[in-house]
């Protein structure tokens, strides 16, 4: 039972005051690896690419596992890692937005949030919480039994979520990449 | 330049089946023409007028020589061929090319636009996926980065009936032109509702949504498949099946799944 609560507070980078025009929001729920930068990517190109009028009001949100829950499955005498994994998880998504806000410099309109809590959950409450339009995971390219065994935050959310979602995969092998 | 002509079959069933990747030729049927010389398949709507009408199937050649097709009634796919030359069945009877002015424009061939594939079938959750594209892609006022194909499936009678049991033989004509009206219906209601994108395709596929809407995905290289959700519960997917979530596993682009919403906020 991971409960969400916002350790960071929502740092708004840029001038996204919402007081003038209520902006659809579009969450982008992102972790430490290749395909989400890859599916952060792909919507920044999308729909914040240089030509393009910006529409979305963009969240950028990562998910901080609890220490416990990663523990909990090793095992005995865990007591004395728990600060270090702690301290690590938090490092861990402290990077993830620094990257994100990297990748983001041209985006008018976007606010970052780190969120404790097991990742499905965390982004299905986000969507509600802000009331999102859309959301884009990336996609792990699990097949079947990995799916099974260690379960798929987008299948997860594809049918959760109450809102559109989006999920950007990785091509195995770049095929012409269309480019605006 | 390449002309176009037209493979005219005279029962929906007799459509070539053929596998693009080796050129190899599926033959599981009686009546058997083979091919040479085959340049470019790709699959397409065969949307007859009425009921009746033959299943036209273009077809694509580069030389002009004599070509053997084959016929498979089993399989499923449509393909559209763009070519000329003159076919002759092995039992004889000749189909009769008819040559069509080429409008020429391929499917891959658009002005680097990216493509978006949108599936609909007859349901709400479809056109209400459909509808939200439209409102968020292909807007009045803004220039349209994106080239909309509309894809439906339209199952096979067999597929359809084979759950009924004996005596389906009867009811399989009476199937089939109702599948057929009912394909038909959900393109022109989707022609309605994209009355103002410019640079829209609609298509009619023959066989499973599922792997219909994959492959439309692979022949248009599209860059976005966008599919709606019937929203079942985790016991309805597993019996039935969901599209959905099958095109959000396999297909091998960006995945937008939208939800009808139950309440607004």
């Amino acid at each position: 039972m991971a409960e969400a609560e916002e350790l960071a507070a929502a740092d708004v980078g840029g001038g996204g005051c919402d007081g003038l025009e209520k902006k659809p929001v579009m969450l982008v729920g992102i972790d430490d690896s290749e395909h989400s930068y890859h599916a952060l990517q792909w919507t920044l190109q999308h729909f914040f690419g240089p030509g393009l009028p910006q529409q979305y009001h963009l969240v950028v949100l990562t998910a901080k596992p609890p220490a416990s829950s990663v523990i909990g499955i090793a095992g005995v005498g865990t007591a004395d890692l728990l600060p270090t994994v702690e301290g690590d998880l938090k490092r861990t998504s402290v990077r993830v937005i620094d990257k994100a806000k990297q990748l983001c410099t041209e985006v008018i309109d976007v606010s970052y949030e780190v969120c404790e809590g097991d990742a499905r959950n965390v982004i299905c409450e986000a969507v509600d919480r802000h009331h999102a339009e859309m959301l884009v995971v990336g996609c792990h390219g699990y097949g079947a039994w990995k799916r099974a065994v260690l379960g798929s935050v987008s299948d997860y959310c594809s049918h959760h979520a109450h809102c559109t979602v989006m999920i950007v995969k990785k091509p195995k092998h770049q095929k012409a990449e269309h480019t605006p | 330049k390449q002309e176009r002509l037209l493979l005219t079959f005279d029962s929906f069933e007799r459509t070539p089946s053929l596998d693009t990747r080796t050129k190899r030729i599926d033959r599981s049927s009686c009546t058997v023409l083979s091919i040479r010389s085959l340049t470019q398949i790709v699959p397409v709507a065969p949307a007859g007028p009425s009921g009746q009408n033959p299943t036209r199937v273009p077809r694509l050649f580069e030389e002009e020589e004599e070509l053997r097709l084959t016929v498979c009634p089993i399989q499923v796919r449509n393909f559209r061929l763009l070519g000329s030359s003159r076919v002759k069945e092995s039992r004889g009877e000749e189909s009769e090319l008819m040559a069509e002015a080429a409008s020429a424009t391929a499917p891959e061939a658009a002005a680097g636009k990216m493509t978006m594939v949108v599936g609909v079938d007859d349901s709400d959750h479809s056109f209400y996926a459909l509808q939200w594209a439209l409102q968020h892609f292909f807007q009045p006022g803004q220039p349209q980065q994106y080239r909309l194909a509309v894809v439906t499936a339209k199952p096979t009678a067999a597929s359809a009936v084979g759950l009924a049991g004996p005596g389906a033989a009867d009811v399989l004509p009476i199937v089939e032109a109702d599948l057929k009206r009912s394909a038909v219906r959900v393109i022109e209601k989707a022609k309605e509702l994209c009355a103002q994108v410019s640079d829209a395709v609609y298509e009619v596929v023959e066989g499973d949504a599922r792997n219909v809407l994959c492959e439309a995905v692979e022949r248009h290289h599209a860059e976005m498949l966008v599919v709606g959700s019937h929203g079942y519960g985790a016991i309805k997917r597993a019996v039935l099946g969901s599209v959905s979530d099958y095109c959000a596993h396999h297909a091998h682009c960006t995945v937008m799944i939208v939800k009808k919403p139950k309440h607004k906020h």
